[in-house]
């Protein structure tokens, strides 16, 4: 039985794919980007012990060197998370297969489908694989929500067993790239081409980060790549926003008045369904 | 004489609100119904509430006509002839409606308005302009939310107009539901959804589950009451169940004694009021709607009430932090169905003569409240602020709305930005419907027009109500102190 590690699970979701879908958030990112607004899934926890005299609510214990959650006792203040060093979450749990879907069959008469999330899903390869596999012997829609990072010759094998995915293509220049997530995106848009060739992308995203001075030729070139794919798949433009950023002080807010402007520039070239928020 | 006085010189009520107060006090001044001690005494406790009914029902509480039948052949009392033309159609209908009586005096059903008017569509963008007058002629002189349209389930040209129309309009009035099953398409829904996140209406209604207590001929009136057309029901009375508790000493108390009392008790008052009603007030001799055939005797029922079932349940187990609650404790919503079950079955056993269309059997109803109402949450639902997980809630709820042929429903709120995936609403509708949910409503966290308990009133309106101010709703008043009272602005915001 695989095992795997998950942040949280987000019982009701308008916004990870269609309809109402149940999102499980993996832990762990094999990228890390500057503007990442949910830094505490990228790495998992050292028990360094840090985080406990964070928590108000004893929800967190130390003892033995190990940290232990106690969710009941939760009130989500995001303390922990907020002190943490690492990058990480002293919430994140150890998982089964039949867990996650015990969980699953409570919302399933309420939702659309199911979405992998994160962190970054595809990091625990084998663990996502499992549950696609169980996500088609349950007959439930299952979709992925990935930055395409993954080795490409696994990615053709896991993509059999995903209806859709949604992509984050971060940025086109492979320089930024590498400053923004610490990556190249050469895999990155190798796979995005290969996921197109499959009919397997639901949406490509793209933050507007205006501490990069080259957001509108970065659009315009992404734009291109999806139009040159398959103009019809929806291309989420997204403002960048402050929340929960670490070192968020270091960079330039977004102007929500521009994101216009950046729909107008996908569309230009020739993408038909441009969707800005 | 006081309260006749201080009706003509209250400056916060309209003219029409004056007459109609003034006809309560009138029929207040009589005594006619037999009231016995036992009730009396249940009314002193605030367990027994009649609903602002009267001492002298003259017609019944709510009367559902079959406008179908008006339709095709008009009407002699009233001098027309069936309509030709959506002109006269929705002439005819509003010249009905406000010779329709009814508890509030204003219509509380106004029909399946899109099948109504679904033959006379002609060019659906002037059609839109006669229905949005249609629409705004009804919220300006059938001014109280208690009036109720339906739709659906079918698709129809006019109940797309319909749903547009009211997108627009953003009017308390009417109430309206879309009766909603598998054969309703999906694209009708999220039309309908839209609606509803710009407007706090429709309802979408478990057409299947009413179907099968009612038969197709079935309309949803006044709050969300579900009641056969060509009737309605002679009365509605309500246990107020927090009280009813209160008053028991204990468990054991409260099932052996005090709900089978009050349950009998109430029924024999509900008998009364349908006698008077049937075989004195002399209004199913002389009434036009029975004349005519649009309402007959046979197909009235009554509804008996319930309501404050979580505060019932909390205090029956002496329930004070949130995990021992209704809604967050098994045991608590074990007790709570046992509850419900046990007063159906009490109900079950008594009979009245002219209740025909219901097996002689008056039938349950989630009563939502009145302005009185402070902490007694609106019938089975879970208090304000209170509510668990969206999909704990609705499967809680599905276990007691069964229990409920004429009425019972759930509220929930969204954020606006829900808009953008309307499916993400249409999931989570048609998973509650198949759960057993009889009736879903929601609005939109950012709205100003919202469901109170089950009629709609405009947080605005309730404003200048409170500044003094007076209000051509009169459900405004209403909507003021149980805006407060139930704590409707803490309801539990489902995130998108």
């Amino acid at each position: 039985m695989a095992v795997g590690y998950i942040n949280k699970i987000l019982n009701f979701s308008a916004v990870d794919g269609p309809g109402n879908r149940t999102v499980i958030f993996f832990q762990g990112c094999n990228f890390n980007c500057l503007y990442c607004h949910n830094p505490e899934t990228i790495n998992f926890c050292s028990n360094c012990g840090k985080c406990y005299p964070a928590c108000n609510s004893a929800a967190l214990t130390f003892e033995n060197s190990k940290i232990n959650y106690i969710e009941k006792n939760c009130t989500n203040c995001d303390n922990c998370t907020n002190i943490c060093e690492l990058f990480s979450s002293p919430k994140v749990k150890k998982t089964t297969v039949d867990e996650i879907f015990k969980s699953i069959e409570k919302t399933r008469p309420f939702i659309s489908g199911i979405t992998f999330s994160g962190g970054e899903c595809t990091y625990q390869y084998n663990f996502l694989k499992s549950l696609l596999e169980e996500s088609k012997k349950r007959n439930i829609s299952a979709f992925i929500d990935t930055n395409a990072y993954l080795d490409f010759e696994k990615m053709v094998e896991i993509s059999k067993l995903f209806d859709k995915s949604m992509v984050d293509i971060k940025w086109f220049d492979d320089v930024i790239h590498k400053k923004l997530t610490g990556k190249s995106n050469e895999l990155v848009l190798k796979n995005t081409k290969y996921l197109f060739s499959q009919k397997k992308v639901y949406e490509i995203r793209t933050v507007v980060f205006p501490h990069f001075h080259e957001n509108e030729l970065n659009i315009k070139k992404i734009a291109k790549f999806i139009s040159e794919n398959d103009k019809s798949v929806i291309y989420k433009i997204i403002g960048y926003r402050s929340f929960g950023v670490k070192n968020s002080e270091k960079y330039t807010e977004f102007d929500e008045k521009e994101l216009t402007k950046y729909k107008f520039i996908a569309e230009n070239e020739g993408c038909q369904n441009v969707i800005v928020k | 004489m006081n309260k006749i006085l201080s009706t003509i010189k209250n400056q916060q009520l309209t003219f029409e609100q004056k007459v109609i107060e003034l006809s309560r006090h009138a029929e207040n001044s009589i005594e006619v119904l037999n009231i016995d001690d036992e009730i009396k005494t249940l009314f002193d406790k605030k367990i027994i509430c009649d609903l602002f009914e009267g001492n002298a029902p003259f017609r019944p509480r709510y009367i559902l006509p079959d406008y179908e039948k008006f339709m095709k052949q008009g009407s002699k009392f009233l001098n027309l002839l069936p309509p030709k033309n959506l002109y006269e159609a929705v002439n005819n209908l509003l010249i009905l409606y406000k010779h329709t009586p009814s508890i509030t005096t204003y219509p509380v059903f106004l029909g399946n308005i899109d099948t109504l008017l679904e033959p006379f569509i002609t060019n659906e963008k002037s059609d839109l302009e006669i229905i949005k007058l249609f629409l705004t002629h009804i919220d300006r002189t059938l001014t109280d939310s208690f009036v109720h349209a339906n739709i659906g389930p079918a698709e129809t040209k006019a109940g797309r107009l319909i749903l547009i129309a009211e997108r627009e309009l953003v009017n308390d009035v009417p109430n309206l539901t879309l009766k909603y099953d598998e054969t309703t398409p999906d694209d009708f829904a999220k039309e309908a959804i839209m609606t509803g996140l710009k407007s706090a209406k429709p309802y979408f209604a478990n057409h299947k589950m009413f179907v099968q207590d009612f038969g197709v001929n079935y309309g949803i009136a006044s709050c969300y009451n579900g009641l056969p057309i060509g009737g309605g029901s002679y009365t509605l009375i309500r246990m107020n169940l927090k009280h009813l508790a209160q008053d028991s000493e204990n468990i054991e108390n409260f099932f052996a004694k005090k709900m089978p009392e009050a349950v009998k008790a109430m029924c024999r008052l509900m008998d009364e009021r349908i006698k008077f009603l049937v075989e004195e007030s002399g209004f199913f001799e002389s009434n036009f709607l029975v004349q005519e055939g649009l309402i007959e005797k046979d197909r009235f029922l009554a509804m008996f009430g319930i309501h404050g079932l979580a505060e019932a349940v909390n205090h029956l187990m002496d329930a004070e932090n949130l995990n021992q609650k209704f809604g967050h404790n098994k045991k608590a919503d074990d007790l709570g169905v046992e509850i419900i079950k046990k007063i159906s079955d009490e109900v079950q056993n008594h009979n009245n003569k002219y209740c025909t269309i219901s097996d002689k059997k008056f039938k349950l109803h989630a009563q939502c409240g009145i302005g009185d109402d402070v902490d007694t949450t609106p019938g089975c639902r879970i208090p304000a602020g209170e509510e668990p997980d969206t999909f704990e809630q609705l499967i809680q709820a599905s276990e007691l709305h069964k229990f409920f042929p004429t009425g019972i429903s759930d509220i929930f709120t969204f954020e606006k930005t829900a808009k953008e995936n309307p499916q993400f609403i249409l999931d989570i509708i048609k998973g509650a419907l198949n759960s057993g949910i009889r009736i879903f409503s929601f609005y939109t966290k950012e709205s100003d027009l919202i469901r109170i308990t089950g009629y709609l009133v405009k947080k605005s309106e309730i404003e200048k109500f409170d500044r003094g101010e007076k209000n051509l709703k009169d459900t405004v008043s209403l909507g003021s102190p149980t805006y407060r009272g139930i704590n409707v602005e803490k309801r539990k915001l489902i995130k998108s």
